[in-house]
């Protein structure tokens, strides 16, 4: 005892769809520190304002992330629109937190299922990415795309929905409900899954509060920082609206958070399409930025909060954009759930924030 | 058919993606397209891939680790570049950190474009690949005779 | 209820300070970024606390000038503030965890703070353009106009090679266009003096007719 060992974790992991790399510290199966270290996939694209306009950056903004890619470009576009200082018609807030919703439904899924892959649970895996097709197609019959939609301009949307269409959605989505409830059961009723959650990674809520944690990882802690309504768009219109909180800030509490967010995004897209006003979808945003005007948002995507800061100077062309993503802020709060953890239960404590590095590297 | 083609193994590794492409390549093994059904089994480990599947552009950082996968693979192996970014760099191609498609660091043998690529086209790629697998394993096999 | 957001700028010195106060008053801390100027870079810290979203500017920090980290009050602002150090080139002392400029590895050093040679042209242009504007309104106000005025703001904002090129291309244009109708007015008489009379006739009364029009409109 006494003797620590670093093993390194990643970049390429069998776990990870991305690249994340943890240098562990370990005394014999018990990590004792965890130094995350990231690099692999920046890119640099926040210096791109510089040969891309403000109305072509938003298809660099949706790039940052293919998983967050609608929030993205959503974000980007109310930052835009609150620096130029202007309205967009109200269909098109509506359509914009129908298919913001929609990404948090696929979002939820996959990470699902992920989390079933990362402690073993192979079916169930499968399953939720079964129910995730479907929500593509939809995603695919109302803007074309499956992953990177391109649905939203600055000033708009670009296409809008028929009443066929929207009807399409909601059935689609009534109909996973039932396999979703399934699904949902074996998560948060299975023996095995809590054997493999319950209690692992815990954080508290003065953790979660110092360590200025957000998205469903807070959330888990009981910390509520739900900005959906606190943010820009048709969001304010809604009737009721209660964060998803839970106390007990482990693994199973994250889970536990998003599969019932998943619901309440449902919910949320059913109310969004019996209330959505007629009207355009589009109004044209002419000029540029006035030199040295800022702007900043945020907006709660699937992984929580994200900042938005744009400064203008007097052309198309932004003098700054800047995306403060969830998983970055995160960072340190998954150091420190890892500590004291079992090696074995890394894998399963990272996923369990939901981390999304190309998000964090930009 | 030679063994490999039958029952290719794919490794993936995200080189400075979006995860656009990471989670197609992903969907393509999921059900919906599930190209399990044919043996195409996803796996962690370099040396018991035959595909490898690269998603987005290379830079300076992930360089070395795309090479290192690329050399622990055993021949005969096939790279498929996975949509655009790993093709030319794509729409990051003028970042300041990014060099390049996937040929600026390792030897690419089929090309799969699309911002995201789709999985159709991932596993036609696929299956592409496999028959530049066959002839690898041809030429591996001949090379093999001559020097016996 | 919407968010709140306000903007106010603090000076370096009284940094921690406000950090602490905020810490003590129970905001979290959102996010730190940086913007390069021509000045040294800004640096904004956002700040939260249930509907409220505070970002607080520090300006002009120059090469040289170290910055106190704030990580041992907000841990969570880490990846921020390496990075206002690989890609800025801003010193951050004493970070909790410091990553020593290998955060991101990048290829280019403070890449953050070079311009793209599209956005120098273009920032070097407005420039001129600005100062060009200013001069005309300089002008404008001292009671004298010149009509190329318009002209010459514009030229003032293009390089200065392509300026001379348009100039001198201006200049030929206008000898050529003098000469030019003296020339195919003296070819006309000619001709007409060579053409028999009664047509001769016609063809100036339809030229002058064509004149006068073209005067109308």
């Amino acid at each position: 005892m006494g003797q620590h060992t670093v093993i390194p974790f990643g970049p390429q992991h069998p776990v990870l769809p991305e690249p994340l790399h943890l240098d562990l510290v370990v005394d014999d199966e018990v990590v004792v520190e965890a130094i995350p270290q990231i690099g692999f996939i920046h890119r640099g694209l926040e210096r791109l304002t510089q040969t891309r306009d403000y109305n072509q950056f938003i298809y660099i903004a949706e790039r940052i992330c293919g998983i967050c890619a609608f929030g993205h470009s959503l974000g980007y576009a109310e930052t835009i629109e609150t620096l130029m200082g202007v309205e967009i018609p109200k269909r098109a807030e509506y359509l914009r937190v129908i298919l913001h919703e929609l990404s948090r439904v696929h979002s939820h899924l996959l990470w699902l299922g992920l989390a079933a892959d990362a402690f073993g649970y192979e079916s169930l895996f499968m399953h939720c990415w079964r129910l995730r097709e479907r929500v593509l197609d939809v995603f695919e019959a109302t803007t074309g795309g499956r992953v990177i939609l391109s649905a939203v301009l600055v000033g708009g949307m670009v296409r809008d929905q028929d009443a066929a269409t929207l009807n399409m959605m909601r059935e689609t989505l009534d109909g996973i409900k039932d396999e979703y409830a399934q699904l949902c059961k074996a998560f948060l009723e299975d023996s095995s899954v809590r054997n493999r959650l319950v209690g692992v990674g815990t954080i508290t809520t003065e953790e979660a509060l110092d360590y200025s944690m957000v998205g469903p990882f807070a959330r888990a802690s009981n910390v509520n920082n739900d900005v959906r309504m606190l943010g820009k768009g048709g969001y304010a219109d809604l009737s009721d609206f209660q964060p998803i909180l839970e106390t007990d800030g482990d693994c199973f509490a994250r889970a536990k958070v998003r599969a019932l967010e998943v619901l309440q995004s449902i919910d949320i897209i059913n109310e969004m399409v019996d209330k959505i006003p007629d009207g355009p979808v589009f109004e044209e945003v002419k000029g540029a930025p006035v030199a040295g005007a800022q702007a900043c948002n945020t907006l709660e995507q699937p992984r929580g909060e994200c900042y938005y800061y744009a400064l203008g100077n007097g052309t198309k062309y932004l003098e700054r954009m800047r995306m403060r993503t969830p998983t970055s802020i995160n960072l340190a709060g998954m150091a420190q759930a890892l500590k004291g953890c079992d090696l074995a239960d890394v894998n399963m404590i990272v996923l369990t924030i939901d981390p999304c590095i190309s998000c964090t590297e930009r | 058919m030679g063994f490999a083609s039958k029952s290719p193994w794919v490794i993936h590794y995200d080189a400075s993606s979006c995860n656009g492409c990471d989670i197609e390549v992903l969907a393509a093994l999921c059900p919906g397209y599930d190209v399990e059904r044919f043996g195409i089994i996803n796996t962690g480990n370099p040396k018991h891939a035959d595909i490898f599947l690269v998603t987005g552009s290379v830079n300076e950082q992930n360089k070395p680790v795309l090479q290192e996968i690329y050399n622990q693979m055993l021949e005969p192996k096939v790279v498929v570049a996975c949509g655009c970014c790993a093709c030319t760099g794509g729409v990051f191609h003028d970042c300041y950190n990014v060099i390049g498609g996937v040929d600026q660091a390792i030897p690419v043998d089929v090309y799969a474009p699309g911002c995201a690529v789709r999985p159709e086209a991932i596993i036609d790629a696929v299956v592409e690949g496999l028959g530049v697998l066959e002839q690898k394993a041809a030429a591996l096999k001949e090379n093999q005779k001559k020097g016996a | 209820m919407a968010h709140e957001r306000s903007f106010q700028d603090i000076s370096l010195d009284s940094l921690v300070s406000t950090a602490e106060r905020l810490k003590r008053e129970g905001w979290r801390c959102v996010q730190m970024l940086c913007v390069n100027t021509d000045n040294g870079v800004d640096l904004t810290y956002s700040f939260s606390k249930l509907n409220e979203l505070a970002n607080y500017q520090v300006r002009g920090v120059t090469q040289g000038t170290s910055v106190p980290s704030i990580q041992n009050l907000f841990l969570g602002i880490f990846p921020f503030e390496n990075e206002a150090k690989d890609l800025f080139g801003v010193d951050i002392e004493g970070m909790v965890l410091d990553f020593a400029g290998k955060f991101y590895a990048v290829a280019e050093r403070e890449p953050m703070t070079i311009l793209t040679p599209e956005a120098k042209e273009r920032k070097d242009k407005e420039a001129k353009k600005a100062a060009a504007a200013a001069a005309k309104a300089k002008q404008a106000a001292e009671g004298g106009s010149a009509p190329a005025d318009d002209l010459e703001a514009k030229l003032a904002g293009m390089d200065p090679e392509k300026a001379a090129k348009v100039r001198a291309a201006m200049e030929a244009k206008a000898r050529k266009e003098a000469a030019s109708s003296a020339q195919s007015e003296d070819d006309i008489e000619a001709k007409l003096a060579n053409m028999d009379p009664e047509k001769a006739a016609k063809v100036r009364a339809a030229l002058e007719a064509k004149k006068a029009k073209e005067g109308n409109a």
